[in-house]
């Protein structure tokens, strides 16, 4: 109780309330925005939240992921671009209201959706975080050097069709964690060490650099083909507040229920995302209304119901994909990678100590999300004139103002003065540089992040259960937990392999969900 | 590779097999090292990590290498254009440049001028991709090169030079703007600790009066440019609005609010 009341005095203070409201409008902006993604919002915002507060600084980031996995529906529905993948699905109904007059009802839909969503989710976080965190009291260095591979094998064999490129940037990801100083021995693992030694590399790259790099500076290199592209036009009508009528909630609660229930749980399974969780909530929608019963309309015929769907499911992720997040130290999807990565950097290290000790911090994260859901819910609401402006912005002025956040946001970060400072900034546009290369070969990103968080907790809890062990390398395969996540990792790659086999002969292409 | 004429995209995979390859010849670089206390040897090592992840990468990235070679070849390939090209450099280049002159130019100046550069050379590029456009659609409905009716307000190019100019009065008046502020805010502040009134000598005072300063200066500056039309080119306008305005927050928040050590450089007065 004393831990909830320190929260709430955290999280209910002006600065906290006024952060979390900046982030929304951002992300709300990012999302509408087309081919911006929450990743992104949040890796450029990740160099402000450092100078906050924790229940501030990790709002505001919270904010900005929920802000944009919402926003994203404004373009969806109105021009008919989802703002980012995970308005993928809302993009048929949703255009399909715009066409018969019915903008402000899909609108209002979509946010009421998120909303429900995010709540909903919330909830089956505050409930179920506590408990796997509990399950990681049994874990010793083996399993957690399992559980490491498991987030690893699973984020590379999603990573669309191509489960060697996933593989192979994940690889990379532990190779970049080790550089630095070797936390076992001391010694110098960096190339050139002759060169490097008296220079801020010798103590390894950056978190931060690295994910503003790949998500903001590779974006802006990866964006300029596309400077002449016309940007979206809105016509400018007046949009009012317009949700579905209660019954129609009433009739829609199995779709509500399955679609949280989606979206929660692909959110939980680490390495998933939004993107695949609207999908399936639009496909089970479509079912349930198949049959024009209990007064529903069919799902795909420009209807509530088919905004309804995605836009719950794609937001009730936010919740389940910071349960591993929040409780293993495993990122649900490429946007919690980050958010993982703001923990860390505060000191906040995820799994049961975190639950136990700080249990403040936790209070205060759920908090955020509450407030950061509510704000979406007002904010969008109310400002979605304004927002539905913003895809109007052209990319000639955009592309420069992520760039300059990118550097300076990199540079602001170290706090240690010019040469740190100059040394992260350059670390960060080479990262831009490597995730620009990577996107255009068709290679992933996200599993690149994902080894960089988790290069760390692998090798030094493998090195320390093999050493434990007396060099017995079979030791994963000996405990239990240990080997089911093994198994875990096997099974995902073979139903990603079966996955892309049962695609390549229906001759769909696997959509990668990653960016 | 690409340019051999078997029209895969080879690049990717041959990068990360040369990636992967760099990466094994560094692990193998490394000194091999132990923790302490481990006198049987039972630590796999310092050079665990970096070398498996180079043997994983070396093997994915030969069967990324193989499957692309497998691949028959694409029918049409999109090639960036020159001139993206040309922004892709220019934009890698300016970064480069930019961390480079940081701490000798100052972060406002360089900041804007940047920036302006970066918003002039991306909307020539806008504008000229779709007035090729354009013309491709007034060729299709038979009207020649005529830009069409709706159309007709939309800015020319600018002329580079004219641009350019625009681009030294950004900088010119970001640096007003400061200098400005900061003599405002210093002798309040001076003032207010003479006068013994904590209020007045308070750092948000001072970042309150500062930002009303060189903001008053700056939305002035913008409102006389615009009613003397003295862009004529709203693209220009809008770079310079957007160049020194976003120059100024950045440094406020970063600076002003949070205490980031920006370099003043040539305004270090």
């Amino acid at each position: 109780m004393e831990a909830f009341l320190i929260a709430l005095e955290q999280v209910l203070s002006l600065e906290t309330i006024l952060w979390v409201a900046v982030g929304e409008v951002l992300g709300i902006i990012i999302g509408a925005l087309p081919g911006l993604t929450a990743t992104m919002g949040i890796a450029l915002l990740l160099p402000l939240s450092f100078q906050l507060p924790f229940a501030s600084g990790f709002g505001m980031l919270l904010a900005v992921y929920c802000g944009a996995v919402s926003g994203a529906s404004i373009p969806a529905i109105l021009v008919g671009i989802p703002g980012n993948p995970n308005a993928l699905a809302t993009v048929y109904d949703g255009t399909l209201m715009t066409a018969k007059g019915q903008a402000s009802l899909a609108l209002g839909s979509a946010v009421l959706a998120s909303f429900i969503g995010g709540i909903l989710s919330l909830l089956v976080l505050v409930l179920f975080a506590p408990l796997v965190a509990r399950f990681t009291l049994m874990f010793g260095p083996a399993e957690k050097a399992a559980l490491a591979l498991v987030g690893l094998a699973i984020i590379a064999s999603i990573s669309g069709d191509e489960l060697a490129k996933g593989i192979a940037t994940g690889a990379l990801g532990l190779a970049i964690a080790s550089f630095g100083v070797d936390p076992f021995t001391n010694s110098l693992r960096i190339p050139f060490p002759e060169v490097f030694r008296e220079t801020p590399l010798a103590t390894g790259v950056g978190l931060i650099p690295v994910l503003i790099g790949l998500y903001g500076v590779s974006q802006v290199f990866a964006d300029l083909p596309r400077l002449s592209t016309t940007p979206g036009e809105v016509t400018l009508q007046k949009f009012t507040e317009r949700f579905p009528s209660f019954r129609k909630l009433r009739s829609m609660w199995r779709i509500i229920l399955e679609s949280t229930g989606v979206g929660t749980l692909i959110g939980a399974i680490p390495g998933t995302g939004a993107s695949i969780a609207v999908f399936i909530a639009y496909d089970r929608a479509k079912k349930i209304t198949a049959s024009g019963k209990h007064g529903l309309e069919p799902v795909g015929t420009g209807c509530v119901e088919g905004v309804f769907a995605p836009e719950v499911a794609n937001n009730a992720v936010t919740g389940g994909a910071l349960i591993p997040t929040l409780a293993l130290g495993i990122p649900g999807d490429s946007s919690t990678a980050v958010l993982l990565g703001a923990l860390l950097i505060k000191g906040v290290v995820p799994g049961y100590q975190l639950f136990q000790q700080k249990m403040h911090l936790v209070y205060a994260v759920f908090l955020t999300l509450f407030l950061a859901n509510l704000f979406m819910f007002l904010f969008q609401l109310k400002g979605i004139r304004w927002f539905a402006q913003v895809i109007r912005i052209p990319l000639a002025y955009l592309l420069p103002i992520v760039l300059i956040l990118s550097l300076i946001g990199a540079y602001a970060v170290s706090g240690q003065g010019f040469t740190t400072a100059v040394y992260d900034t350059a670390i960060c546009l080479l990262f831009g540089l490597i995730g620009y290369l990577l996107k255009k070969g068709r290679y992933p990103v996200a599993p690149l992040v994902l080894g960089v968080i988790l290069g760390g907790m692998l090798e030094e809890n493998f090195r320390r259960a093999v050493k434990l062990a007396q060099g017995n390398y079979l030791v994963f395969f000996t405990k239990p937990i240990a080997l089911t996540f093994i198994l875990l990792a096997v099974f995902s790659v073979i139903l990603s392999l079966i996955q892309k086999g049962r695609a390549s002969k229906t001759r769909q292409p696997m959509k990668p969900n990653l960016p | 590779m690409e340019r051999a004429g078997n029209g895969r995209n080879l690049w990717g995979a041959a990068g990360m097999v040369l990636a992967a390859s760099l990466l094994i010849f560094y692990s193998l670089t490394l000194e091999q090292r132990r923790m302490i206390g481990d006198e049987l040897a039972h630590d796999p090592g310092s050079r665990a990590l970096p070398l498996g992840s180079g043997l994983v990468m070396l093997i994915a990235g030969l069967y990324d290498l193989g499957k692309r070679l497998r691949t028959p070849k694409k029918q049409e390939r999109t090639k960036a254009s020159r001139t993206e090209g040309n922004l892709f450099w220019g934009t890698l280049v300016g970064s480069i440049l930019y961390l480079f002159l940081l701490e000798r130019v100052g972060f406002l100046i360089l900041t804007t001028l940047f920036l302006y550069l970066l918003f002039f050379f991306y909307n020539k590029e806008a504008e000229k991709g779709k007035g090729a456009e354009n013309t491709m659609k007034a060729g299709q409905r038979g009207e020649g090169g005529k830009r069409p009716e709706a159309e007709k307000d939309t800015p020319l190019l600018p002329h580079t030079q004219t641009g350019l100019a625009a681009g030294v009065l950004a900088c010119v008046l970001v640096a007003l703007c400061y200098i400005a502020g900061r003599i405002v805010s210093r002798e309040l502040f001076y003032w207010g600790r003479a006068m013994g009134s904590p209020l007045l000598a308070s750092r948000t005072v001072s970042v309150l009066v500062f930002l009303l300063t060189s903001g008053s200066i700056y939305l002035g500056a913008l409102l006389i440019g615009r009613r003397i039309a003295f862009f004529k080119v709203r693209s220009v306008e809008w770079s310079v609005a957007l160049s020194v305005g976003t120059a100024l927050v950045l440094f406020i928040v970063f600076r002003m609010i949070f205490r980031v050590a920006l370099p003043l450089g040539i305004l270090d007065l």
